[in-house]
């Protein structure tokens, strides 16, 4: 069958059909958006590890062969717990030291965890954690829920943290209870990566852009560079230093930076914005 | 508005299959695909995630919150992920999961579709606050259509409407028959075409427009 015509590209559309498909067609993250995001992932990410010690706990305790790892169970409660942060302005938080952590099938991937918050009711004896060497992490093993997951349908852990959130006081049937004593992180700080630091950093150089204060824009991107050396987000930074540049009026510079960051990630999907960049003063 | 775009009879849809997440990517032992990084996947489908969302459904204040759900999962099951092929399909599958599990729990809290042109404009990205306003509109009266439009019909209009992918990457996107991506399409473009002559008609009506 032959490939139709898009509408925009049809004489036929309406004027008002085009200017719909093309303001849809536009759409653009807003500046800033890949690292804000990409900020957030991380503290989910990095959250994980501070999970899983704490679900280590529990298996090492023998209560359940549940894993945390790095998959979808342990960045799942990260998530959890950072948009509990979000979503409920730390009223579970505050909470949080009776919360009952619910983790559920880590073969299921958007089924990543539950959280409810400060359980009324006891735990079940059979999942409850004994305290641990914190330091301690789970085990890789596969994971063999001890309960069966109970929805059929798929239910991320954003949808489990809004249930949480719209009812507080909501029971579940928990696959492993942590105990508040072994973890060692507190929900209410998590031991977020440098990735979030970083990330508002560079938005804070994109900001002083935004207000033409390169100097203030270049002070932050050096503090970036400086306190992280091994950045996460170097491809973002560099090519904040080409704008930086371009905006400064150093046209030579901006051209030698986008040179070398073309050279340096030539895969990469900033390229083509650094290299507009380089030409015009305009912005990624 | 609501008669001429109620084309799609829930009962004239196939069933949904849009790949699941579970099933679309290939299992392999963990070691093959040990070369794919999270920061990768994101660096290269951040700008697809995004857009994906919001064709899909997701209100713009509710975007970043759902890419950030999307690669959540993707890291959480990169590991076991080997044909990067077929990485946009099973990415995408996972945007439509991620967009379902929004609206159905979109009744829970406040997380409804919030008109685009409330939004703070974003200068850095904007000509003129008019030209700003006129876009957002634009995009709230999009939204207003595709909104009408089944998940399924509305992920392949968007695909090749707006993303400009052809019938045979849709296919492979959607984990669908391509005959299944010219029906769908045909189907969706009726009803788009129907709601915009009536939103001709209602501004013809109004005098002229704005």
């Amino acid at each position: 069958m032959k490939e139709p015509r898009r509408l925009l590209a049809d004489s036929q559309t309406s004027e008002l059909s085009r200017s719909l498909l093309a303001a849809g067609r536009a759409r653009r993250e807003p500046e800033g958006a890949r690292e804000r995001v990409w900020g957030a992932v991380g503290v989910a990410l990095a959250g994980s590890a501070a999970t899983a010690a704490a679900t280590g706990t529990a298996a090492a305790a023998g209560t359940t062969g549940a894993t945390a790892g790095a998959g979808a169970k342990g960045a799942g409660v990260a998530l959890a717990l950072t948009k509990m942060k979000l979503l409920v302005a730390g009223a579970v938080i505050a909470t949080a030291a009776t919360a009952t952590v619910v983790a559920v099938n880590s073969d299921e991937p958007v089924r990543a965890a539950r959280v409810v918050s400060a359980a009324p009711t006891p735990a079940p004896a059979t999942t409850a954690a004994k305290p641990q060497p914190k330091t301690e992490r789970a085990p890789e093993a596969e994971a063999q829920p001890a309960v069966a997951p109970e929805a059929k349908e798929p239910k991320t852990a954003v949808q489990a943290v809004s249930t949480a959130a719209a009812r507080p006081s909501a029971a579940a049937t928990p696959l492993v209870v942590i105990d508040p004593a072994p973890v060692e992180v507190p929900p209410a700080r998590l031991d977020i990566s440098d990735l979030r630091e970083e990330a508002a950093l560079l938005q804070g150089v994109r900001a002083a852009l935004g207000r033409g204060d390169t100097s203030d824009a270049r002070a932050k991107l050096e503090e970036a560079r400086r306190r992280f050396p091994n950045s996460q987000l170097g491809q973002e930074r560099e090519a904040l230093d080409v704008r930086i540049a371009s905006e400064s009026g150093d046209r030579t510079r901006a051209a030698s930076l986008a040179r070398a960051f073309v050279e340096h990630y030539p895969d990469s999907p900033l390229r083509a914005g650094v290299e507009s960049i380089a030409r015009a003063p305009e912005k990624l | 508005m609501a008669g001429a775009m109620g084309a799609h009879s829930p009962t004239a849809m196939t069933p949904l299959a849009i790949p699941s997440i579970e099933a679309t990517p290939p299992m392999t032992a963990p070691d093959a695909a040990t070369e794919l990084r999270v920061e990768d996947v994101y660096r290269e489908h951040f700008g697809f995630v995004w857009r994906s969302l919001r064709h899909l459904g997701v209100g713009e204040p509710d975007v970043e919150d759902a890419v950030q759900d999307v690669f959540v999962v993707v890291h959480a099951k990169l590991a076991s992920f080997e044909q990067r092929a077929q990485l946009t399909t099973w990415i995408y599958g996972i945007c439509i999961h991620v967009t379902q599990a929004r609206r159905r729990r979109a009744h829970v809290r406040r997380e409804l579709p919030t008109d685009p042109r409330c939004l703070p404009i974003d200068a850095s990205q904007q000509a003129s606050a008019d030209e700003a306003y006129e876009r957002r509109e634009a995009e709230s009266l999009l939204d207003g259509i595709l909104d009408t439009l089944a998940i399924e019909q509305r992920a392949v209009f968007t695909l090749f409407e707006l993303e400009g992918r052809s019938c045979e990457e849709i296919a492979q996107l959607c984990a669908i028959p391509i005959g299944t991506v010219y029906s769908r399409l045909r189907l969706a473009r009726e009803a788009f075409k129907r709601a915009s002559a009536r939103l001709e008609a209602r501004e013809r009506f109004a005098g002229g427009g704005k």
